[in-house]
């Protein structure tokens, strides 16, 4: 056998499945599930080239990039690829995102064989045809137009921008409308050549197959991918402001969008877990959490108050969001800010123990389907989380004590310094924060 | 023929148990051993067809205060169980159904079977919760009006249909919401709320036998009632309808909506395989010509939606930077057009049948998703076996159904158009 098995971690068991990892001579790492519940295949392929990468001036070029690779390759145009997957119900399309971008596919696992050669043949002769390079650029160009148009996808793409101002975290992974239409096919070429490279990703495949037979067919598919040295770019530090930030977008609307948050801790960050479960009690835990509480419940004041930590490997976002109608704005912004500074000083044992009774009964459910494993698959290896993660996850949950809690909203929580991005008729005058610097 | 046979082997039909307790209640149990997971959900033969004007949102009110305290249940004390058993639950409101579910650990699901016979029996509609979820509702009814896309599909039923209850979105209206009354949703949930009027589905890790034997200790002792249904019938379109929604936005919109047929009859299949011939994925007809080819749109999709009493078929399209809507609207007719004098090709068809049963199959992956799929085809769908027989049905469609149903429905006198446009200077 031409592959070999660089190492293989602890076998890690997924419902009966065993999840193993392997990597190609060329550098490729190859992650398998096998299962038999149903003939079906997933397939991944990550790349480490999300849109954190894009030079200045073209931001969304990694996600044009992941585009074009199914576009046409150099022996098949773009209605030969998509004909000959979507005519035996299979799916292939591209994704990118902050950190990586990649391929996602999926088929009955007769048609392994044409989804992992269609996989090889985007991932490594992919032509970015002109033509095509325009008509993809207007579609995420139109996308792109579109979001701006709704309230929710708007304040999404503002608060990243107010956050994180020109760090290339500040733009969403399809960038900016005048910046896409900037992109030239020398610029896709130029950054697929940088990071599409078998030493810089990794596949992933669950479902219906042998085990051996797909390392062997991958090894004759993708083992042709050539390695090269990748040399990822420096990602600047994020500036941190010292006191509140605020910005309004004016839309005639009869709510106020509201989001409330600040950067937050980066993929890796040792205290992630207790800081996971400081949020499920602030605001990650659906109708449960304090400010569902207290904004929904009590007060009546929106339909949904939750709030989330957002993890890249450079830094993280901590958002907090509220629709609510306009005259209330000020009074929800309150609140959000006083269930923070009340989390310092307060956490009761009972929270503590719901949030990690749900995150440890909760864990067999979210991988409970192939496609659910492949996502969980991606996880352990984006976040290097080794071979015994699915095993040690209750363990991590359960040495969250009350101290650990505290410190977490110690360094993850801000009312102190945040940015406040509001959509809707409102103005500065509507909301009073102490120290805010309200910005154009 | 080689390749249909390959994956007709892959689609084998799914084995449903069946059950009707005396008190009307039927239940439907789906056996999937794969994770130690079960989905329990439980579903009301209501939601807004039942709604008459004044009232018009309460089913989905209702769905609202069933989260609320119960005899023997605080406001939360539920969803808190259920975070600590690990689980996930949640409800939803549509045009037939009401519906609950929750998915918890194997060991651990006879908790949502015993609190959903708790929230058919002993739900309180307190009055002060009451008074302070209206705010909650209200606020999810600004929401879909203050997107521009979701309330231009709201526009398209409220023209399309005059005299039929499909016209009102499932929110409802902001005035009915305003003086609906404690006692309002009181009344509906005692009248709607029983065995009679319910289905259960428990699909997951469990043993059929057992998990009957459960759904009996909870339920069998409940007094059914069955709930009689007014059946409204819209009066046949006689002229195109159009409408201008006018919004904040950069971007237009063009919708195209058609009268079609109910869920399960014979005529949805062809119906059905149109809608994936036009768009679905990127080698559909409108992605590769609209889109690509002619530049005129930036994205197309096209819904063919049926429920009990009737269904429609849009297209939703978003003209290219530059092209006129009312363009990229005659570049749609005419490929609607097109559907009727000139037949699909082979291939065409073959690939739309495909696609039906590669997704057959792909929802096997969640056994969640069955228990959804089972819920709708019984209720909405003219019976849950539909789950089978529609892939296989899908396979009798020919190149001559695909002509007669374009003829038949894609005809300017049953089809309402509506353009989202920016906001014009007065």
């Amino acid at each position: 056998m031409k592959y070999m098995v660089l190492f293989l971690l602890v076998a890690v068991v997924l419902h009966g499945s065993i999840m193993e990892r392997d990597t190609l001579d060329n550098g490729l790492i190859v992650i398998s599930i096998e299962a038999h519940k149903i003939p079906v295949v997933e397939m991944r392929a990550v790349i480490f080239a999300g849109s954190v990468f894009d030079p200045s001036g073209v931001e969304g070029l990694a996600n044009i990039t992941s585009q074009m690779l199914v576009r046409g390759t150099e022996s098949r145009v773009l209605d030969s690829i998509v004909r000959s997957i979507e005519s035996v119900g299979g799916e292939l399309s591209a994704f990118a995102a902050e950190d990586y971008a990649g391929l996602r596919g999926r088929a009955l696992s007769k048609d392994i064989g044409l989804l992992m050669e269609l996989f090889s043949d985007c991932l490594q002769n992919p032509r970015f045809d002109s033509g095509e390079l325009e008509n993809v650029k207007r579609e995420v160009i139109g996308d792109i137009k579109v979001d701006t148009d709704r309230p929710f996808n708007l304040i999404d793409r503002a608060f990243r921008k107010l956050v994180f101002g020109d760090h290339p975290l500040g733009h969403y992974p399809n960038g900016y409308d005048s910046t896409v239409a900037l992109i030239t096919e020398d610029d896709v070429r130029t950054f697929y050549d940088e990071y599409y490279s078998p030493n810089n990703a990794f596949i992933i495949c669950v479902g219906d197959f042998s085990k051996k037979e797909l390392l062997s067919a991958l090894d004759r598919h993708l083992g042709t991918w050539k390695r090269k040295e990748v040399q990822h770019p420096v990602i600047p530090e994020v500036q941190i402001s010292d006191h509140p930030v605020g910005k309004i977008i004016p839309m005639d609307i009869s709510q106020a969008y509201i989001i409330l948050g600040h950067q937050g801790p980066a993929v890796g960050a040792p205290d992630w877990y207790e800081t996971r479960v400081m949020n499920f009690i602030y605001g990650g835990s659906g109708l449960t959490s304090r400010i569902s509480w207290k904004i929904r419940e009590e007060m009546g004041l929106a339909y949904v108050a939750y709030s989330r930590f957002y993890r890249f490997q450079n830094s993280g976002l901590f958002a907090a969001e509220v629709q609510t109608r306009k005259e209330m704005a000020n009074q929800v912004v309150q609140e959000l800010l006083n269930e923070m500074k009340r989390l310092d000083v307060d956490v009761q044992q009972d929270e503590l123990d719901r949030a990690k009774q749900y995150y440890i009964g909760h864990f067999p459910l979210s991988y409970d389907t192939y496609r659910e494993m492949a996502q969980m698959a991606g996880y352990i290896e984006i976040e290097k989380l080794g071979g015994d993660y699915l095993e040690k996850f209750p363990d991590y949950i359960e040495a969250v004590d009350l101290d650990k809690v505290k410190t977490a909203t110690r360094n993850h929580l801000h009312p102190e310094r945040f940015y406040l991005m509001v959509v809707g008729d409102v103005s500065p005058e509507d909301i009073q924060v102490e120290g805010i610097e309200w910005v154009e | 023929m080689i390749q249909l046979l390959c994956i007709l082997i892959a689609f084998s039909p799914i084995d449903v148990a069946e059950y009707e307790l005396s008190n009307g209640l039927k239940v439907f149990i789906y056996e999937d051993h794969f994770a130690p997971v079960v989905s329990t959900q439980i579903y009301y033969r209501v939601g807004s067809y039942n709604e008459l004007r004044g009232y018009t949102g309460i089913s989905h009110f209702l769905e609202h205060m069933s989260f609320k305290s119960t005899k023997n249940y605080k406001t939360k004390d539920y969803d808190r169980r259920i975070e600590e058993m690990g689980g996930e639950e949640n409800g939803f409101t549509s045009l037939h159904r009401t519906g609950y579910f929750a998915n918890l650990h194997k060991d651990r699901y006879e908790f949502e079977l015993e609190f959903e016979a708790e929230r058919m029996t002993n739900l309180l509609v307190d009055p002060e919760e009451f008074e302070s979820e209206k705010g909650v509702v209200m606020e999810e009814r600004r929401l879909w009006h203050n997107d521009p896309h979701r309330y231009f599909f709201e526009q398209l039923d409220l023209v399309s249909y005059t005299n039929h209850p499909y016209r009102i979105s499932i929110v409802g209206f902001m005035e009915d919401l305003e003086r609906t009354t404690r006692d309002d949703v009181y009344d509906w949930y005692r009248t709607f709320y029983n065995p009679a009027n319910a289905v259960i589905i428990i699909a997951g890790s469990i043993e059929a036998d057992d998990a009957l034997r459960k759904v009996k200790k909870h339920f069998a002792g409940i007094p059914g009632k069955k709930v009689d249904e007014m059946v409204f019938t819209e009066t046949p379109q006689e002229g195109e309808r159009r409408f201008e929604l006018r919004r904040d936005v950069r971007t237009p919109v063009v919708g195209i909506q058609y009268h079609t047929v109910p869920a399960g009859s014979p005529e949805e299949c062809a119906l059905d395989v149109i809608a994936m011939i036009l768009t679905y994925g990127v080698s559909s007809r409108f992605e590769t010509d609209l889109v690509r080819k002619q530049g005129l749109a930036t994205e197309v999709r096209v819904y063919h939606n049926t429920s009990k009493y009737g269904g429609t078929f849009i297209v939703y399209a978003v003209p290219q930077e530059g092209i006129e809507p009312v363009i990229l609207e005659q570049a749609l007719l005419k490929e609607m057009e097109r559907l009727k004098s000139e037949p699909v090709t082979d291939s065409e068809l073959q690939k739309a049948k495909n696609q039906v049963l590669a997704q057959a199959v792909y929802g096997r992956d969640a056994p969640t998703r069955v228990g959804y799929m089972l819920g709708w085809w019984e209720i909405e769908g003219n019976g849950w076996q539909n789950i089978n027989q529609y892939p296989v049905s899908v396979q009798e469609v020919t190149k001559d159904d695909i002509m007669n149903m374009a003829q038949k429905y894609f005809l300017k006198n049953n089809r309402t158009v509506g353009y989202l446009l920016p906001v014009e200077e007065q």
